[in-house]
């Protein structure tokens, strides 16, 4: 087997030191980190699809991401380096509703929208909507997610879309809602730019909006 | 485990069951065996065919019963040992009845759906025996039985426990089994398959049911016995005198059993079904059947001998609600008390119709139930305090190895009941649990086939049933 069929095999088994091992080896072997980095890809979206097909469990989806992100790690300084840039299929920012502290749910969605390759920023948990806003504007993300279990927490959604559009920034970011406390109707009441219930619709809906298909 | 009975009322139950057995007696309809039984000390009044037993009687012979057996299949994996502190499960026996795949309504059974049913079951994990299911209607009822083993043994790989209508039908059963396991000796080692034994009730053992439990002796073929009073139309209707007559009669089975073949392998099988007083009907989904079923788990199990109880019963008509209620508190109760067998997977309407869509929940349901049964498990390891520790406080668990290192063995995964969210449910077609039953069982008959018998084997089986057709054959 070579090095990176290797490499696959361990984010596979949710085995985070046999990837930094593994990745350890095939840069000294003078593979190029890129081509590292794409295999490492094509194990998790592997994890992935097969976590929407119900062959995998949410456990070992983190636990290939996790492993997976070791990787990461060892050789992004490479990467950085190079001047070479890492190409994610579109750019997402989620954060937890100011307010609200709960973020299992928001965690599950980012590691299956990483998953799918996209690029998550996780603004964590009880984020004021100026945070929100000043990330939309240095990072130029295709959508943000706003996440509510608490029902006094979803009003921070509709401050930040009312913000966006003060600001004239509503165009250039699609917002997008969930959480426990959060329904469809409150999505459209406050204009949002859609709203999923769980961890695989979310990454449908991050699909539709940002046109980027399965396997882009 | 659920206790329902108290011991006090055990031993009342039990020492009730002894007074009838000895005042009142048993009609035992074969005279040889009457002698048989009088050799042993039993009051045997020839005129009146009646057996009076003497409680001494009933408790050596009730102690020769063996605690502990196998029941095999056709392929060693799955052989079970039946005995107490284990539970199996398996379809019931005995629907003439099925609800057509196709067109959704009840229609008789034909061979084609003996057939399809012993492949459904062979491939259900938490099904781990055949219950003789679906009895072809377009073969003659004189050899029904017999064919529906054929089909049996040549569609599943799995234990069989049917009911054969006579001694005569039994025995080109076994002759069949003895070709399937290699012989006489081989048989006896691993019976293939195991017989249901009922009483006439009240009271009463009829001379086709005597050469039954006779000749699965001599074969070392395990013996059912179902009693199956009828609450307050053939035992009392009070839940204790149908206890009390039920209690007898199984007592009565295997002590006949004993004096027979010492050592016959034998199970305590209560079918405590009552009768709806508004229409006349039995009900096999009361929940008295659950309670009482439960209390002779007790019962049994006082006696030494392993038990079997009907769950997953339900007079509904349709897969609907009904049918959950009854047949899951139906499983629980008795599950709960430490039923070793427990029988009745596959089938609505009091037993008459069979549904394939049915048997694929119900493989669901006692997967639920083997998870009950295993309760929580409390050491080091699972009480986790390490792991506490080490994720504090408004961490996750889900990265964690230990949680992936538990998962499948502290929680139960189900296989068809839906926990998407509703946008996904209705995405993949807003299917409720029968629909999505019905194509898993759509599934499972396009894709699973046991390994076929030898052509051997099978050609020897197609000259056991051209005979047991001549034999057998009544106009």
């Amino acid at each position: 087997m070579d090095v990176l069929e290797e490499i696959y095999e361990a984010i596979l088994d949710c085995d985070a030191d046999a990837v930094v091992q593994r990745v350890t080896r095939a840069i000294g072997q003078k593979l190029e980190p890129l081509t590292i980095l794409d295999r490492m890809n094509v194990a998790i979206r592997t994890v992935g699809d097969r976590f929407g097909s119900g062959e995998a469990f949410i456990t070992d989806l983190i636990g290939s991401a996790t492993a997976m992100s070791a990787g990461v790690r060892v050789i992004e300084p490479l990467i950085l380096e190079s001047g070479k840039r890492i190409a994610a299929s579109a750019k997402v920012a989620m954060a937890t509703a100011e307010g609200d502290i709960h973020d299992i749910g928001k965690n599950i969605i980012i590691t299956l929208l990483r998953a799918a390759g996209f690029e998550v920023t996780d603004l964590g948990v009880d984020v004021p909507t100026e945070r929100i806003v000043e990330t939309i504007e240095r990072e130029k993300p295709q959508v943000v997610g706003v996440s509510a279990l608490l029902t006094s927490a979803v009003a921070a959604q509709e401050r930040l879309i009312k913000r966006l559009r003060e600001l004239g920034h509503r165009d250039a970011v699609k917002a997008i809602v969930g959480g426990a406390a959060v329904t469809r109707e409150w999505s459209r009441r406050i204009g949002s730019d859609g709203y999923a219930s769980d961890g695989l619709t979310t990454v449908e809906l991050v699909r539709q909006l940002t046109g980027v298909a399965e396997h882009d | 485990m659920l206790e329902i009975l108290t011991k006090a009322q055990i031993e009342r139950i039990h020492l009730s069951a002894l007074e009838v057995l000895g005042k009142t007696g048993v009609v035992v309809d074969r005279a040889d065996t009457l002698k048989s039984l009088e050799d042993v000390g039993v009051e045997v009044d020839l005129s009146r065919r009646l057996a009076r037993f003497p409680s001494y009687v009933i408790q050596d012979y009730v102690h020769k019963a063996p605690p502990e057996f196998v029941q095999a299949g056709r392929d060693r994996k799955f052989d079970i040992t039946v005995r107490n502190g284990s539970a199996f499960a398996r379809s019931l026996s005995g629907c003439s009845h099925v609800l057509d795949m196709d067109t959704g309504q009840c229609r008789e059974a034909t061979k084609n759906d003996t057939a399809d049913g012993a492949r459904i079951i062979d491939a259900l994990d938490n099904i781990h025996f055949c219950g003789g299911w679906i009895y072809p209607g377009d073969e003659h009822p004189s050899h029904r039985d017999v064919s529906l083993f054929k089909i049996f043994l040549e569609n599943s790989e799995k234990h069989i426990c049917l009911q054969a209508y006579e001694g005569r039908n039994l025995e080109f059963m076994i002759e069949m089994a003895k070709v399937v396991q290699g012989g006489e000796n081989e048989l006896r080692r691993r019976p293939i398959l195991s017989i249901v034994l009922a009483p006439s009730s009240p009271l009463r053992f009829a001379e086709f049911m005597i050469d039954q439990i006779d000749i699965a002796g001599q074969h070392g073929v395990p013996g059912l016995f179902c009693s199956t009073p009828i609450g307050g139309a053939t035992s009392p209707i009070t839940l204790a005198g149908h206890l009390v007559t039920l209690h007898s009669e199984n007592l009565a089975g295997i002590v006949l059993s004993q004096i027979l073949h010492p050592g016959a392998p034998v199970v305590y099988g209560p079918r405590p079904n009552t009768m709806d007083m508004r229409t006349g009907n039995a009900a096999w989904g009361s929940i008295e059947f659950g309670i009482m079923s439960a209390a002779c788990v007790q019962l049994g199990h006082f006696c030494g001998v392993p038990v079997d109880t009907y769950s997953l019963g339900t007079d509904s008509k349709t897969l609907d609600e009904q049918a959950a209620a009854e047949r899951s508190l139906n499983l629980v109760l008795p599950a709960l008390a430490g039923a070793n067998l427990l029988t009745g997977a596959g089938f609505i309407e009091t037993i008459r119709t069979a549904s394939f869509a049915q048997i694929i929940i119900d493989n669901e349901i006692l997967g639920m139930v083997y998870r009950i049964l295993r309760a929580v498990d409390v050491e080091d390891e699972t009480l986790a305090v390490e792991l506490i520790d080490r994720v504090g406080p408004g961490g996750s668990f889900l990265a964690d190895k230990h949680t992936r290192r538990h998962l499948l063995s502290e929680h139960f995964v189900p296989a068809i009941f839906d926990r998407n969210v509703r946008e996904t449910w209705e995405r993949k077609g807003s299917r409720d649990a029968t629909q999505v039953a019905k194509e898993r069982a759509e599934e499972i008959l396009r894709r699973h086939h046991p390994e076929e018998l030898s052509k051997d084997t099978q050609g020897e089986l197609d000259s056991i049933m051209v005979r047991a057709k001549r034999a057998l054959h009544k106009e």
